[in-house]
């Protein structure tokens, strides 16, 4: 199982906040989260599967490339889903 | 009657009453609400929005603004080329045959035969001949602002992108022609290009389906026969400035239009510092300025296209500076009903 962590910003969009949910790749966990929410993937990919420009998604603490979706996970991983703050 | 108001800080709907009018409902707070437009025939209220970090998302009432659910996003798929993803909404409307249809930035036209479960594109007009030639208007990208389908045949759809032009179809989006022709684009190193004309607004005359009004970036054009050919009307006897963003046709008079104009392309500010109303009895002949009840020194409220709604002799309109004017005598006399509010991208009357 992988844990999930969303900024709270994000929780206005998802059930809930912190969660375990089993998936093999970033992809497939935000395709696995449109089971219970429908439509959240596209609060955070584009149409092209790139990550939005304003939203980072860490891997264990390390920022994934906005081309990077389909890194792959492994079971006790963490991601983190948030906004990405763009100065001011 | 309500009035809906998309702001770049969320959906505010308002409601007369003897007092004044009086916030009924405030939705998507802190979210840029591009665009609001009512479906007469289901009686559905559609809005688009882009959030700052989640996206552009589409929302529909089905009861007039007491609640609202979210649809599906329209969006590219299979594009691998990282170009094309939908940024923003700019446009929905729907047939009588319970289609509709949005307008997205980049300019694409997409349909839902299932209240927005799901979307296509139209690939007629993705594909259309000329895209070189198009380039960004009212925003960094191309945006498709105008959807007019004919309330009789469902066929036919008119659609305005800036900066491409006046675009018909005539068997439901499956294939598209220009429709620029007596347009004139002083931006253009040939001002009569069949291509690359920049429309801010179409609007249909319900009175009579042939005949469309135009606010263009160089001035005002109206058609009689469906954008086959366009006349300009920017030279008319009355006109303060052709320049503006804006267009309301009266629902019972093909005769009647409005605009809320401003000075020039150059400095976007209005009139000489004075927030006015053109209108036109005649078909655009001879126009009169309207500004009774409006500010008429150091004003700097422009009128974006779609923040002018009217409904029989009720016109209302929004501003940039956050201010809301309405007008129940078809323009004669004006009342700012409310000051403060975000800066207002589009609105929209509904009895």
């Amino acid at each position: 199982m992988i844990k999930v962590v969303l900024t709270a910003n994000l929780h206005k969009y998802y059930p809930e906040r912190e969660f375990q949910i089993d998936a093999s790749s970033i992809l497939e966990l935000l395709y696995e989260m449109d089971k219970n929410r429908p439509n959240f993937s596209s609060y955070i990919l584009e149409d092209n599967l790139a990550i939005r420009k304003h939203v980072n998604i860490f891997l264990n603490g390390n920022l994934i490339e906005k081309s990077n979706v389909k890194t792959a996970l492994n079971a006790g991983d963490t991601v983190h889903i948030m906004q990405a703050l763009s100065g001011g | 009657m309500k009035a809906f108001i998309a702001s770049r800080k969320g959906l505010l709907i308002y409601k007369p009453q003897a007092s004044g009018w009086r916030l009924e409902k405030a939705f998507f707070d802190g979210v840029k609400v591009s665009y609001v437009n009512y479906d007469s025939y289901a009686k559905n209220v559609w809005v688009g929005m882009a959030h700052g970090h989640w996206g552009p998302k589409i929302h529909v009432s089905k009861n007039k603004g007491k609640t609202f659910e979210e649809v599906s996003t329209p969006k590219f798929s299979g594009d691998a080329d990282g170009k094309n993803s939908v940024r923003d909404i700019w446009a929905i409307a729907a047939d009588k045959l319970g289609r509709v249809y949005v307008g997205t930035d980049p300019a694409e036209l997409f349909y839902s035969d299932d209240l927005g479960k799901t979307w296509t594109l139209c690939e007629g007009l993705h594909k259309i001949h000329g895209k070189d030639k198009w380039f960004g208007g009212g925003a960094d990208g191309t945006c498709l602002h105008s959807i007019l389908i004919h309330p009789e045949n469902p066929d036919h759809i008119l659609i305005g992108i800036s900066v491409a032009g006046v675009l018909e179809s005539k068997d439901r989006g499956r294939t598209w022609a220009y429709r620029n022709k007596g347009m004139s684009a002083e931006f253009l190193p040939d001002p009569e290009s069949e291509i690359g004309q920049d429309p801010h607004l179409i609007e249909r005359a319900l009175s009579n389906p042939d005949v469309i009004w135009q606010q263009n970036h160089c001035g005002i054009f109206k058609s009689e026969d469906q954008a086959q050919n366009w006349k300009d009307l920017s030279k008319s006897k009355g006109l303060a400035t052709a320049f503006g963003w804006a267009i309301v046709v009266d629902e019972k008079d093909e005769k009647i239009a409005y605009t809320v104009p401003a000075l020039s392309d150059e400095t976007r500010v209005p009139w000489k510092k004075k927030l006015i109303v053109q209108k036109t009895i005649n078909g655009g002949k001879t126009w009169t300025v309207l500004s009774s009840g409006l500010p008429q020194k150091n004003c700097y409220d422009i009128v974006y296209r779609h923040a002018f709604s009217g409904s029989g002799s009720h016109l209302l309109f929004g501003t940039t500076t956050g201010n809301i004017f309405f007008s129940k005598n078809k323009g004669k006399k004006w009342q700012q009903i409310k000051d403060s509010l975000p800066p207002i991208y589009s609105v929209k009357l509904i009895d």
